[in-house]
């Protein structure tokens, strides 16, 4: 016997229970006030520095380092972009974290998506597939610092220092289980009939692959593709370490300005603006799979 | 032609850990489910003939050889160096074998002590405050109307900005005379000089924490209570429930599995602090809010000492793995509950 999960029931139902008791009618009124003063004052914390760092870029030096500080300045002005833009070769940079973002999560997910399939469908001897598959969640589970010594001297003896390949590559790597581990999850929730018929077909595992599983799984392959993406572009103890000038990806930058150039409040917010946008944009489309992507597929929605 | 589920070469039931088909109890403490959960309560799933293993291995072969290659063998180049000293600022050195003195060196070091410390305390509070006002938060929110979805959805900006931009926003904000520092002063409060007083400065790190992955647990509960089971709701209701009573002895309960995954989760990447230590306080002022991962960086790429560097990272590395085996046991046990 099935428990039927009404979604919309049960949530009203944990917002609201309705109760016939007249006495609890109070309490519904107590309820819904701190209802709405904890969602305001979370919707207050969110963005009251979200927006503070979108105005900020636009402020002139007296707006932002004025007190008491302004949300809204006097006057609005470009010169933090402008400067910006000037000073550094931000097309640069920014084309840097674009490449090694875009050619890291083309990779992890093709062969992250392939040895999910491999792990879903097929039966290792000697438990392999239990044995990968933790293997690959501890990859994920570790902190990334234990390895980067190692990895930092095996980055200057290949003479990778510096270079965008050594980023792609570092980041293939760390989105590898977590692309292995969303698309197992889908891939077991594939209808197994589609297969089996391409199978009795005469398609081979590779077909399989490519022309039933993946075109299925087409949704999921694009949310997996931008989490990875955005854990890419905001990546940043390999992308220090690996980076020194010309292969610096957007937040390596970014923390150049804390240190070497003072208070230059308004480029560091307009470079933040610029580094944010993107995938704040992208993140928020696929918000639906980021339970699952964050949880690896521990919780899903 | 179809064959059923139960043909010859496919998987037993059972054999994953994954539960998406499993017959639901009533009395389930069931909070993870799937969009579809399927009546059969055998594992419909596909799987290869016996002849197609070498395929699906050659399907594993490039992850596992990229895996190899950035985990596998720093893992064990770390290992090995553990066990030298090597100050690679000092050209033309090799590492020399010098036994356990790193891990000794480490273990004794004052700074490493507090650092991991410093650690611990970070992961376990902020991991606390952010399950409370997650979870908190999601209750408040749960209506599904389309009001609290686009409220939900400005809920998670801070998770998804890029942590160094977080750190700096902070730092702007944290500043003496700043935005918060004046708040403080309109209710009436002395400023607070976040990046001067040791305890301050920590708690700071820990408030931006805080700030940025609330929203992780947010969303992942809001899925968790969406998807619970409206049977013991309606019986609550019937039997004249308070809310707190439907909340203590209902929704905590099944939520119970789900909350030690996330908590667990969470704190495995609370932990791992290090793009906003470095652009906050970088460790700062003095050792107050160094971190575990602040101190190899600084052990490794700035004194160079790699051997003390690769013993403090087995350490932390062994702490990990106990951690994630826990991990293990968490997410298969919330999934076989259902």
């Amino acid at each position: 016997m099935a428990v039927t999960t009404t979604t919309e029931e049960t949530r009203r139902l944990i917002a609201a229970p309705e109760t016939r008791q007249r006495r609890l009618r109070w309490g519904n009124v107590g309820w819904s006030v701190a209802r709405w003063i904890a969602l305001g004052l979370g919707l207050v914390i969110t963005l009251v520095p979200t927006l503070w760092l979108v105005t900020t870029s636009f402020k002139h030096e007296v707006d932002y380092l004025a007190y008491p500080p302004r949300l809204i300045p006097n006057s609005w002005t470009l010169d933090g972009y402008r400067v910006l833009f000037e000073r550094n070769e931000l097309g640069h940079f920014f084309m840097n974290s674009v490449v090694v973002t875009l050619s890291s999560t083309a990779l992890s997910v093709l062969i992250g998506s392939m040895a999910a399939y491999g792990l879903s469908r097929a039966k290792l001897p000697f438990k392999l597939n239990g044995i990968l598959a933790f293997w690959m969640l501890l990859t994920r589970m570790y902190p990334a610092i234990v390895t980067a010594i190692p990895y930092f001297l095996i980055m200057r003896e290949l003479q990778w220092l510096d270079t965008r390949r050594a980023l792609v590559f570092t980041y293939t790597a760390f989105n590898l289980p977590f692309v292995v581990w969303l698309m197992i999850g889908f891939f077991e929730e594939l209808p197994p009939e589609l297969e089996r018929a391409a199978m009795v077909d005469g398609c081979n595992a590779w077909q399989r692959f490519w022309k039933i599983v993946l075109p299925l799984s087409a949704p999921a392959l694009v949310a997996t593709a931008i989490l990875s993406a955005v854990l890419a572009w905001n990546e940043f103890l390999f992308a220090v370490m690996l980076t020194r000038i010309e292969a610096k990806t957007l937040p390596v930058v970014m923390s150049g300005f804390i240190t070497d150039k003072g208070m230059l409040w308004d480029q560091m917010t307009a470079l933040g603006v610029i580094t944010v946008l993107p995938v704040l944009v992208f993140a928020l489309a696929v918000q639906r799979y980021l339970v699952r992507g964050l949880t690896l597929g521990a919780v899903k929605e | 032609m179809r064959p059923g589920p139960c043909g010859p070469g496919h998987s037993e039931p059972g054999a994953h850990e994954c539960a998406c088909a499993r017959p639901v109890s009533p009395r389930s403490t069931a909070t993870i489910t799937m969009a579809t959960a399927l009546p059969s309560p055998r594992k419909r799933r596909f799987s290869a003939r016996l002849g197609e293993q070498p395929v699906f291995i050659a399907f594993l072969l490039p992850a596992i050889i990229v895996l190899a290659i950035s985990s596998l063998y720093p893992l064990g180049r770390t290992f090995w160096l553990s066990f030298h000293t090597w100050f690679m600022n000092q050209p033309g050195t090799e590492p020399q074998w010098a036994g356990l003195a790193n891990y000794r060196a480490a273990l004794s070091d004052e700074v490493f002590r507090t650092s991991a410390y410093h650690t611990a305390i970070f992961g376990l509070g902020t991991v606390a405050a952010e399950l409370v006002l997650g979870l908190g938060l999601a209750l408040a929110i749960m209506t599904g109307s389309w009001w609290t979805r686009v409220i939900r959805s400005i809920l998670l900006i801070p998770m998804i900005m890029t942590p160094v931009v977080v750190g700096v926003l902070w730092r702007i904000l944290l500043f003496d005379k700043g935005l918060v520092n004046y708040l403080l002063d309109l209710v009436g409060l002395d400023p607070i000089l976040w990046f001067v007083e040791p305890t301050w400065a920590f708690i700071a790190v820990m408030l931006v924490d805080i700030w940025q992955w609330t929203p992780f647990v947010l969303i992942v509960m809001t899925a968790a209570i969406a998807a619970l089971p409206s049977e013991p709701y309606r019986a609550a209701q019937i039997d004249g429930a308070s809310r707190w009573q439907v909340f203590r002895y209902i929704t905590l309960p099944m939520l119970w599995p789900v909350i030690l995954v996330t908590a667990l989760l969470r704190f495995m990447d609370a932990i791992k602090v290090f793009d906003t230590i470095y652009v906050l306080t970088n460790g700062g002022p003095g050792y107050a809010t160094e971190m575990l991962s602040s101190y190899i960086y600084k052990q490794g790429l700035r004194y160079f000492n790699i051997g003390g560097a690769a013993a403090a990272s087995w350490l932390f590395l062994l702490a990990v793995i106990f951690l994630s085996l826990l991990v293990i046991w968490a997410r298969r046990r919330a999934s076989r509950s259902l």
